[in-house]
């Protein structure tokens, strides 16, 4: 086990570093758009890919719609989506309640800051219709900044999360990685 | 402070229930779980919770508007499967206290909720309301399937009066709302005597105001007709 000493907290803050900045080349996103792809991916290029709008969009682009279509149940362990805020394009900051549909068409996002305590409030994310695939999968939602708005199970196509960070998050972009939840395997 | 409400399981463990709303969802309810591992079954008894009391609000005059819930285990461990309908009226209360901002004391609560509206059984009544005992004080309020109670042991039940825990057997889901509302009214009372003395007492205060104003009047009056009665009108 890794003690937390200066050295390794400065090791890990460096990959973080790395991992934020380094945005993945266009031929690796080709390699990650075709069938399986994601699944040789590394974890780096994924927590990448979850977490940059940019190279996500540009990875969209490159792969084929209809990869995302959930009506065949996919065998892969990662599902990305992901979204813009449509509405007033200066409205960033998360001050009014929101839902956003996302561009796959196959989830909400609510976003519901407390009015009478400011920056906080609730993240929810529903699924459009029912979904048994992504039953037990772990959704992570993250926003413009790569922030982590909610990350938890899909349990009964809907998941929440509460947060102090309202302020803080930028809906104006934000992704949705489903990857497969290795506790909820464990329960059987 | 807000109501503690506290869901019982048949484990015998037991956990306040952290209620957050906001007034503006798509649809009438719709409730999420925080936690990250529970049956479709539990989710679904607190969604069938919360529309309830959201009807109830409804078809007594007072609508409440469509309402996002999410609801947290405090300090539940989330490798442990909630499961089971039985937290169905603790969801119901929790979110109740929530919408009426009942300042009382902590709360209790197990039973089935059904579509109709009743409360009905729940397995391991002993254990839990074994555990309610021996968190609740003086005061607070255990509600549970009136189904259930030749189910509860007498020693049980005598040892939850002698703490003078309030108990109340229900059937139905307003039954519960009848309790909590008659919360809300007295704990709006103790508000208004703990934290607003003045403007409790102000009618009083006005009222001796006026009443000593009158009398020195009286006095005055009486003194200056009596001085010109002796000295004459001429």
């Amino acid at each position: 086990m890794n003690t937390i000493n200066l050295e390794n907290a400065l090791k890990i803050w460096q990959e973080t570093f790395t991992i934020s900045n380094q945005h993945i080349t266009d031929e690796r996103l080709y390699t990650l758009s075709q069938s399986g792809g994601l699944e040789d991916a590394s974890d780096i290029e994924l927590e990448h890919l979850s977490r940059c709008p940019e190279c996500l969009e540009s990875w969209s682009i490159v792969c084929m719609l209809d990869e995302f279509n959930l009506k065949e149940p996919p065998n892969q362990t990662v599902f990305i989506s992901s979204g813009y805020l449509k509405a007033a394009a200066s409205a960033k900051q998360t001050k009014e309640p929101l839902n956003l549909k996302s561009e796959c068409g196959k989830f909400i996002i609510g976003v519901f800051p407390d009015l009478q305590k400011p920056g906080k409030g609730m993240i929810t994310l529903d699924t459009v219709g029912h979904l048994p695939d992504l039953e037990k999968m772990r959704a992570t939602v993250s926003d413009a900044k790569g922030m982590v708005a909610l990350e938890k199970s899909i349990i009964g196509g809907r998941a929440a999360a509460v947060t102090s960070d309202m302020d803080q998050l930028d809906f104006s972009k934000y992704t949705i990685l489903l990857t497969k939840n290795l506790d909820s395997q464990n329960d059987d | 402070m807000m109501t503690e409400t506290w869901i019982l399981f048949e484990d015998s463990s037991a956990y306040p229930l952290i209620c957050n709303i906001n007034g503006n969802g798509k649809n009438p309810v719709s409730t999420y779980l925080i936690s990250n591992n529970h049956t479709d079954e539990f989710l679904a008894s607190a969604n069938r919770a919360c529309s309830l009391v959201h009807s109830y609000f409804h078809s007594h005059g007072q609508p409440i508007g469509n309402q996002v819930i999410t609801f947290d285990l405090l300090g539940r461990n989330d490798q442990a499967l909630l499961s089971g309908k039985s937290g169905g009226l603790a969801f119901a209360a929790a979110f109740a206290c929530r919408l009426l901002n009942i300042d009382s004391s902590k709360i209790a609560a197990t039973g089935v909720i059904e579509a109709d509206n009743r409360v009905t059984k729940v397995k391991g009544i002993e254990n839990k309301l074994s555990k309610a005992l021996t968190f609740l004080d003086k005061g607070d309020c255990l509600f549970f399937p009136k189904s259930c109670r030749p189910e509860i042991s007498g020693t049980l039940l005598s040892e939850l009066e002698n703490k003078k825990i309030r108990l109340f057997p229900i059937d139905r889901v307003s039954q519960l709302m009848e309790v909590l509302l008659k919360l809300k009214k007295k704990s709006a009372d103790g508000e208004l005597l703990r934290h607003k003395p003045l403007e409790r007492h102000l009618p009083t205060c006005f009222m001796w105001f006026a009443i000593t104003i009158f009398i020195g009047l009286a006095i005055l009056s009486i003194y200056f007709f009596h001085g010109q009665w002796d000295r004459g009108f001429d």
